[in-house]
């Protein structure tokens, strides 16, 4: 059984077709619809979306931290280190939350228990799993905490969360997660709540850390600013799929999802003067009511584009929130499935290559 | 000798860092609550009743007679009856009743009796509340759908009612050595009457605190439910336990005088204030004010400390008032 299920390769983690419903009175919220990826070992993957692509929720899944009911895994895998974290019983899952897989969020405001010292959380995560005595628990959590980089751990031991500072908290859960030294570090919008020089260091601070414990990270962030610094691997999820997925080099030099192209022309650029930043028309899909085909059509500037140059009976006009709109009838009716267009770079676009040309002019404007 | 113990001290730091402790959420609200004139005056006069009620109990022990129960059938000296208050002996101070026994021992009596079913009936109600409240606000589903039903249940039927049902329910009832037609059957209907309140504010406490990431964090370390909650969720709530415990011994208080007043409330002969108001009230047309205002004011100016203390309590223990 257990063979059997083993997978090969030298991926840490490996999700293939991840679907995670969430069943609520309203209908069926599809938040993760097939969804496949792969952490590297040592190595890390960033998820990058907006606010309610499924991102979270792909990366609670693995944990099964969601609340089940009404979140359900409708089917697919997941392996960790080859095994099959699904099969898991709610015991042995507790095993590896801490255990093989450490997980730290968005906010460390909240992240810590008001009443308990910083010192006795991490020290209460390492009992968990290590069996040791108190002392000996004690003494690694001090070990940990001059490990993520925090000043005098001896008394930073002593102190209560609200004693620190957002960065020094997110370390302290930085080193709760490690407690355990797992192989797999989830971090979920890990500098989102920080300042833009405290999360250079707590991004500095993973990296080192990943460099001296081999560590796979799973990213998820909504910030490119980040992606650019840390990922190796990068998928760009949107309403519930992955949309692209390529290195992070090959990511920032040449996107080829309409969609994230549309990210990157709307983030300001150094030099670039006098120009106002454009925006993705409209807004997130519902995610109880997604549209036909491709769910990026509505807000798509290559069908727009590519549905100009073609003969109208290929065409359909479709209402968006911005008014009506003609698309290529491809793009409205069939879902384009996550492909490989160059190598080491899949996207999900029937017209990737348009899409290519299309985002070509404002490349070389940059370099000028 | 003192170098050896620091040297000792310094060496162990060296092989051992020391942690130094910070202020914990209850050390910052012992500071501001120390800060504070007003309750320090009503823990002051809290802490008087406690002696005197201890004062009480010492006296009951040690000089009520042998074999009777600690009333003051033996003392009755009807030419002692009614004399006003005076200052010409500390026993009629406050004055006597008709059966010439001191006013002031009754009211001391009486503080001890109160304090007693504050006490007792809290330590049955907050422990419960704080315990449904926490399971209803933390499984939530089906949990929570029954333990809201019986609180709502509760909470329907008019708490003085329940208690005279409870009252004549378990007269002359005796288990475990608890008389339940007597005082312990005072403190279970008390207890059980009173948990509503705090199981309701717990239960909404649970259901904010257990959505907080530290929460999501203790799972994501591969922390259980019950860990979880006796750890993480309930250290963050007990504070509405101890201001409920406050509070609630002021409700309990003045339910055993309301109690006593109509005779439901502690047995006969035992002085309490409930029943120094009962005995007083015909008496008053006759000018005869001493006994009516003496457990009037004892359990006003109790009641006042208490309700004051728990107040500033609740405002020293909201964060959201900190450095305020």
């Amino acid at each position: 059984m257990m063979g059997m299920n083993t997978q090969p390769g030298d991926a840490l983690l490996e999700i293939r077709d991840l679907r995670t419903h969430f069943f609520t009175d309203d209908g069926v919220v599809k938040a993760v619809d097939g969804v496949s990826f792969s952490v590297p070992r040592g190595k890390t993957f960033a998820l990058v979306g907006e606010s309610g692509c499924g991102k979270s929720v792909t990366a609670f899944s693995i944990l099964r931290l969601l609340p089940m009911p009404p979140a359900r895994i409708v089917s697919g895998s997941i392996h960790l280190d080859g095994r099959d974290l699904l099969g898991l019983s709610p015991g042995q899952m507790r095993q590896v939350r801490g255990g093989q897989v450490g997980m730290i969020f968005q906010e460390p405001m909240s992240s810590l228990n008001p009443v308990f010292t910083c010192g006795s959380q991490i020290a209460e995560a390492v009992m968990l799993h290590a069996r040791t005595s108190a002392r000996e628990a004690r003494r690694r959590a001090i070990d940990l905490l001059a490990k993520v980089g925090i000043p005098e751990p001896a008394q930073r031991f002593g102190e209560y969360p609200h004693q620190l500072s957002g960065g020094m908290r997110q370390r302290v859960m930085i080193a709760m997660a490690l407690s355990c030294s797992p192989r797999l570090l989830i971090a979920d919008e890990p500098t989102t709540a920080l300042d833009v020089t405290t999360q250079a260091q707590i991004l500095d601070l993973l990296g080192d850390l990943q460099e001296r414990e081999n560590l796979g990270i799973l990213l998820i962030t909504h910030d490119l600013a980040v992606v650019a610094q840390t990922a190796h691997v990068v998928g760009v999820m949107y309403a519930s799929k992955i949309v692209e997925l390529t290195s992070a080099a090959d990511l920032f030099s040449r996107a080829l999802h309409p969609y994230t192209q549309g990210l990157f022309r709307s983030l300001p650029r150094l030099g670039v003067r006098g120009r106002r930043l454009e925006t993705l028309g409209g807004s997130v899909p519902n995610p109880l009511n997604f549209p036909t085909g491709c769910k990026f059509h509505p807000r798509c500037a290559t069908a727009r584009m590519v549905a100009r140059t073609m003969n109208e009976s290929d065409t359909v006009v479709v209402t968006t929130e911005t008014g009506p709109v003609r698309v290529p009838a491809r793009c409205a009716s069939q879902e384009p499935p996550l492909r490989q267009e160059q190598p080491g770079h899949s996207v999900a676009c029937w017209h990737a290559r348009a899409a290519d040309q299309a985002d070509a002019p404002p490349a070389e404007e940059e370099q000028q | 000798m003192t170098m050896d113990a620091i040297q000792h001290q310094t060496s162990a730091g060296g092989a051992e860092p020391v942690a130094q402790r910070g202020a914990s959420l209850w050390a910052d609200a012992r500071r501001r609550l120390a800060r504070d004139r007003w309750a320090m005056l009503c823990l002051g006069i809290i802490a008087f009743y406690v002696l005197l009620a201890l004062g009480g109990a010492m006296y009951e022990a040690l000089a009520a007679p042998e074999g009777g129960i600690p009333t003051f059938e033996e003392t009755i000296n009807f030419d002692q009856s009614y004399r006003p208050p005076s200052l010409d002996s500390l026993r009629n101070l406050l004055g006597t009743d008709w059966a010439g026994r001191s006013v002031l021992l009754k009211t001391v009596l009486g503080a001890k009796v109160s304090l007693t079913v504050g006490l007792m009936s809290n330590l049955i109600a907050v422990p419960l509340g704080l315990m449904l409240g926490a399971a209803a606000g933390y499984f939530g589903r089906r949990t929570d759908a029954v333990i809201v039903w019986l609180y709502s249940t509760m909470a329907s039927v008019p708490g003085i009612v329940l208690l005279i049902a409870m009252k004549y329910a378990f007269k002359n009832v005796t288990f475990l050595g608890l008389n339940l037609g007597g005082i312990h059957g005072l403190y279970i209907a008390l207890g059980v009457t009173a948990w509503v309140g705090t199981c309701r504010y717990v239960r909404a406490e649970v259901m904010k605190v257990r959505e907080l990431e530290y929460v999501l964090a203790a799972r994501a370390v591969g922390r259980g439910n019950v860990m979880i909650l006796l750890r993480h969720v309930l250290p963050n709530v007990l504070h509405l336990g101890i201001i409920s415990f406050s509070l609630g011994v002021v409700g309990a208080i003045t339910a055993e005088v309301t109690l006593s007043y109509l005779g439901l409330g502690v047995e006969v002969g035992m002085p309490s204030w409930g029943t120094m108001i009962d005995g007083a009230r015909m008496e008053l047309h006759a000018g005869r004010w001493w006994e009516l205002a003496s457990a009037v004011g004892a359990m006003f100016l109790l009641v006042l400390a208490l309700n004051i203390f728990g107040d500033r309590l609740r405002d020293a223990l909201d964060p959201r008032l900190k450095n305020v």
